[in-house]
């Protein structure tokens, strides 16, 4: 099939309502071809391109914020195995106050808190390892 | 070795974790927030999420990844290619870390990683190389005499890196 024909019928294809067409010539040649509607693009975007954000140690729901480790480590409540924990539930807490340590590469990381609120929940438990990401306290 | 961390994503990442699976070796993949369902993640025994999608902050993160290891227990890491396999930092690292790196030992990476200082180690050794000048040219005037020595075309190249101009 001569190059013009094949472009001749890519235009009339554009211009159709078709979506969609394949043509088995008597010779044996074999045309397919598809076209992409405007609405499929669009939502084939929206639905394969998840935003990412940078700042995932803090999450909000509703009036709670979820903290977020910044690191892979080991977490501790404690500053030391005697000593009492940071936080409890229903502790209030201020910007800065120190939540809890992580341990990473035999240093010890305070995890510093930036919202103000009482403690609702802590999410892991003493000594246990967390990834970067994993959620640890919810502060309302 | 038991346990390996996979410190790579991709089919680079799967080719290493398959390879470990035939040989009955446990696996630890490591993601960042923007690879969380990828293959490498569910193929491995264990997975553990290291940083955000800059990859930066996650996978040429050298603590997230060490202590990655540490808190799975992996014995060794595998750096796949790229990210940290040529960073004699890392290769130190996990020497100091009891880890073991799966790859040349950290002073091995160091001296190639430049350029001018590996080909001086080859020339010591009796390795041959291919004509080009002793360490590092500093001036125009360094270039052309090595030039006029060794004939054209030639190739410039920086000590590190890639990059390279050709004449």
């Amino acid at each position: 099939m001569e190059y013009e024909k094949i472009k001749q019928l890519m235009e009339d294809m554009g211009n159709s309502k078709i979506s969609s067409i394949n043509i088995d010539f008597p010779d044996g040649t074999k045309i397919s071809m598809k076209k992409e509607s405007q609405d499929t693009a669009i939502n084939y975007k929206a639905d394969n391109m998840p935003e990412y954000k940078e700042h995932t140690e803090e999450r909000t729901i509703e009036n709670k914020k979820i903290i977020k480790s910044p690191m892979v480590g080991t977490f501790y409540l404690k500053p030391s195995p005697t000593s009492a924990p940071y936080v409890e539930v229903g502790k209030h807490v201020n910007k800065g106050d120190t939540l809890c340590i992580i341990e990473a590469m035999k240093l010890m990381n305070e995890i510093e808190s930036d919202s103000e609120g009482n403690v609702v929940q802590i999410l892991v438990k003493d000594g246990e390892t967390v990834e970067y990401g994993t959620e640890l306290f919810i502060i309302e | 070795m038991n346990k390996i961390l996979v410190a790579n994503r991709g089919e680079i990442a799967v080719r290493i974790i398959r390879a470990c699976k035939e040989m009955n070796i446990m696996t630890v993949a490591v993601y960042s927030e923007a690879d969380k369902d990828a293959l490498h993640t569910r193929l491995a025994d264990e997975a553990v999420c290291i940083g955000p999608a800059n990859s930066k902050r996650s996978y040429l993160d050298i603590k997230n990844i060490i202590e990655a290891a540490n808190i799975t227990n992996a014995d060794s890491i595998h750096p796949g290619f790229g990210f940290l396999s040529e960073n004699s930092q890392f290769a130190k690292i996990c020497e100091e870390s009891n880890i073991k790196f799966i790859g040349p030992k950290s002073e091995v990476i160091r001296l190639l990683g430049n350029k001018s200082n590996s080909k001086k180690l080859m020339k010591k050794e009796g390795i041959p190389v291919i004509p080009g000048s002793d360490g590092s040219i500093r001036s125009i005037s360094d270039a052309k005499k090595v030039c006029n020595e060794i004939g054209y075309p030639i190739l410039l190249k920086a000590a590190a890196g890639r990059w390279r101009k050709r004449n």
